[in-house]
């Protein structure tokens, strides 16, 4: 007391701070219900998840995209430490319309169009998640024009008559499906029905589990194409037969449709998607008469662009993750700008983004 | 006394029946009394008076040499303003017009009419101007028989322009001593009395040079209006300010003077308003059309019709700048080749569109902004002897 008295302090400390909730230098912060925690797909993605971003988990990046997800966005991610989409209308549409079709008919054919960077990957990425978490076995060619166009090599078939191979191809593609599907394939303990004969001493014998056929084509790259086209017939039999349930995802599907060559490879169903290429990006001009009558009838879903409500969601996202440094980017005039310099378009967002 | 003004009279007799003007000066012994009429001022003091003659009955040979030139002057000045009179009247009959209300402004769009000139230059165009305007004025004599000079500073070489400056110096002290009075009294106006600059500028060194009949240097200049700049920050200078506005003239804004057409509206009720812009050889139609949600169509295409994002800014930058952004809709047609002009034509023509919708502060902001004025930066000729505009061949040492 006395102390106090005869030596008050000769500075008052200031009170502690209180820790902002949100980043102070943002004028209009980012809404709270920016994100869903919601990361299984299957059950959980609604309609009510509408505009939000979810979080696609490490271990399943690396087990189901390692090829699938466009560069640039791969970068993005890389950059931003988290693999997240936003849930928009033709994802929830396709995942609607796959939890209620009949699968004792023959397949549905989804058809995803839309002009460019308005998101046709990315929603087939988020529908090839959800099929992988409702326990689809997943046929995925991540962007069928490589197939086409930058293959690594081409050899004659030894096979099949007047046919051509890819055979470095094949073998990173059933490396693919040999990390999409591993666990899958061990549990449902899919087996062979035919005896393949690759030469004299490599024979694969019926009931083998469909392991081993994958493997097989892996090591031995001579042999992967015809592995490839055993694994398809073989998992064609098997979902006619009711034991698994097959989906077959294909990234720009209208490439096999094009005047200089012809289909490649057999049956490609249920799903599939478009890339564009040309004037139009309407189905009947991409895929051409061949194509069209291949694929039809099927359910087009078409993908547009951002909407108010999913433009504000992107610009919130950029802002959470402090990409847009610009003080005036989350204000309202700032928000409009971005949309007019971008025309709505996720893709054209993120290139105008990317200096700010 | 009476036969040497009777001799003055006789001499000066001519003079005075001219246009000069001319002053009685009192005709005695004492040569150091002078009145003088201040040089600066604006009405053309041709000549002063001519001096009485000396008691010996001779002038100078200076002052006779003048009075010469000026008598050869002025007759010659007279003969010019008849001839202009006649041509006056020979040009109104000629258009069919009254002779006695035929001013300058009708004068000069009858030449412009008989005589249509394709220069450049309007002072190489054909014009008949009243002979004051076109001959040079001259200065008065500066002094008497005796060769003593009238003005008291005209030793300096600038007489009237240190007169000027004189003359600031004594109302700088007089609007002092009216500041300290105030002060004294302890009143204080609520209204700032300092001189209102808004609306005038200085003279230029040219019409300074003109209004003192003296070629001024940049330095006399250059300290003169620092000096009457000193003379406005003053709290009391609107008191003085019959002597600045000597000095100053009046500014007209020229966007006053333009007329903003108003709204249009559809039929539907929508108002819209089109604007037409140019840049280089691209042309841009644009309508602005209110009540909208922020669509921009330009050839039916979106607003992805520009690749670069610089060409992007420069359409959305007039709608962003007023803040219409998403709340009007653009719809553009554009011809001409060149993206980057074409998107210099569409921000124009949408600028100009937009005045209609704004109110006059913006409109003045906009001026501010450069978004109204047409960029008439073309592609620099080719010269001759030179590989292009600027670029020189390559030179070789030999």
């Amino acid at each position: 007391m006395l102390a106090q008295r005869l030596f008050p302090p000769s500075r008052v400390l200031p009170p502690p701070r209180a820790q902002a909730a949100t980043p102070r230098y943002h004028p209009y912060p980012p809404r709270d219900n920016l994100r869903t925690f919601t990361s299984r797909p299957q059950v959980q993605h609604t309609a009510e998840q509408h505009g939000l971003w979810y979080t696609l988990r490490p271990s399943v990046v690396q087990q189901l995209f390692q090829y699938g997800i466009p560069k640039q966005y791969m970068t993005q991610c890389r950059t931003f430490a988290e693999t997240c989409l936003m849930v928009r209308q033709p994802a929830l549409t396709l995942m609607d319309y796959i939890r209620r079709s009949d699968l004792s008919l023959p397949p549905n054919k989804f058809l995803l169009y839309g002009r460019n960077g308005c998101g046709k990957t990315l929603s087939l990425i988020h529908t090839t998640h959800f099929l992988a978490d409702a326990g689809w076995l997943l046929i995925h060619l991540p962007w069928a024009p490589r197939w086409r166009r930058n293959f690594k090599e081409v050899t004659p078939s030894s096979t099949i008559e007047g046919q051509y191979n890819h055979p470095l191809d094949a073998v990173m593609w059933l490396q693919h499906f040999k990390t999409q599907n591993a666990d899958l394939l061990k549990s449902l303990q899919l087996v062979t029905q035919e005896r393949y004969t690759w030469s004299r001493r490599e024979i694969t014998e019926p009931d083998a589990p469909l392991g081993e056929l994958v493997d097989v084509g892996i090591s031995r790259a001579r042999y992967s194409t015809d592995c490839v086209l055993a694994l398809t017939s073989e998992l064609k039999r098997h979902a006619t037969e009711g034991r698994c349930k097959v989906a077959v995802v294909v990234d720009g599907i209208n490439t096999f449709y094009s005047p200089k060559n012809g289909v490649v490879v057999g049956s490609v169903d249920t799903l599939a998607n478009e890339g564009q290429r040309r004037e139009s990006h309407l189905p009947r001009y991409l895929l051409r008469k061949q194509g069209w009558e291949a694929l039809d009838p099927f359910v087009p879903i078409p993908v547009e662009d951002y909407n108010d409500l999913e433009m504000r969601s992107a610009i919130d996202y950029y802002l959470d993750r402090h990409w847009l440094q610009n003080p005036q980017a989350g204000s309202d005039i700032g928000r409009r700008e971005l949309a007019a310099l971008s025309a709505h378009n996720p893709y054209l967002l993120m290139h105008v983004c990317r200096p700010l | 006394m009476a036969s040497v003004l009777g001799q003055f009279l006789r001499r000066s007799g001519t003079l005075v029946r001219t246009s000069c003007t001319t002053q009685a000066r009192v005709a005695s012994g004492l040569l150091h009394i002078q009145q003088h009429s201040s040089s600066s001022s604006s009405s053309s003091s041709m000549v002063e008076e001519s001096t009485t003659p000396p008691e010996s009955g001779r002038m100078s040979k200076s002052m006779l040499a003048y009075q010469q030139r000026a008598e050869a002057h002025d007759k010659f000045m007279v003969e010019q303003v008849a001839e202009y009179e006649i041509g006056r009247r020979h040009l109104a009959n000629m258009m069919g017009e009254d002779p006695e209300t035929f001013t300058q402004e009708d004068i000069n769009a009858a030449i412009q009419y008989l005589l249509p000139s394709g220069l450049f230059e309007p002072s190489a165009r054909p014009s008949m101007k009243h002979p004051s305007e076109v001959f040079i004025k001259k200065k008065a004599a500066e002094f008497d028989a005796s060769g003593r000079p009238f003005h008291t500073f005209f030793y300096t070489g600038y007489p009237a322009f240190y007169e000027a400056l004189h003359e600031l110096g004594k109302t700088m002290i007089s609007l002092e001593q009216f500041a300290n009075k105030m002060a004294r009294l302890k009143v204080e106006s609520e209204t700032s009395q300092a001189f209102n600059p808004g609306g005038t500028e200085w003279r230029s060194k040219g019409e300074l040079s003109k209004m003192f009949l003296e070629e001024l240097h940049n330095k006399h200049y250059v300290f003169f209006i620092q000096s009457m700049n000193r003379l406005l920050e003053h709290p009391y200078s609107s008191r003085a300010e019959d002597f600045i506005m000597r000095f100053r003239k009046v500014v007209l804004s020229r966007q006053s003077k333009e007329e903003i057409p108003k709204l249009l509206y559809t039929a539907e009720g929508v108002p819209y308003m089109t604007g037409s812009g140019k840049r280089k050889h691209a042309e841009a139609t644009v309508t602005v059309y209110g009540r909208g949600s922020g669509k921009i169509e330009i050839n039916e295409q979106d607003i992805r019709f520009f690749e670069l994002i610089q060409d992007r800014e420069q359409v959305v930058f007039p709608l962003q700048f007023t803040n219409l952004l998403g709340k009007v809709d653009l719809v553009a047609n554009v011809t001409g080749a060149g993206l980057s002009s074409s998107a210099g034509a569409i921000r124009l023509a949408t600028s100009l569109a937009l005045q209609s919708f704004v109110d006059e502060h913006m409109r003045e902001k906009m001026r501010l902004a450069g978004l109204l004025s047409k960029d008439f930066r073309i592609k620099e000729r080719k010269k001759p002897g030179q590989k292009g505009a600027r670029a020189k061949f390559t030179w070789k040492k030999r």
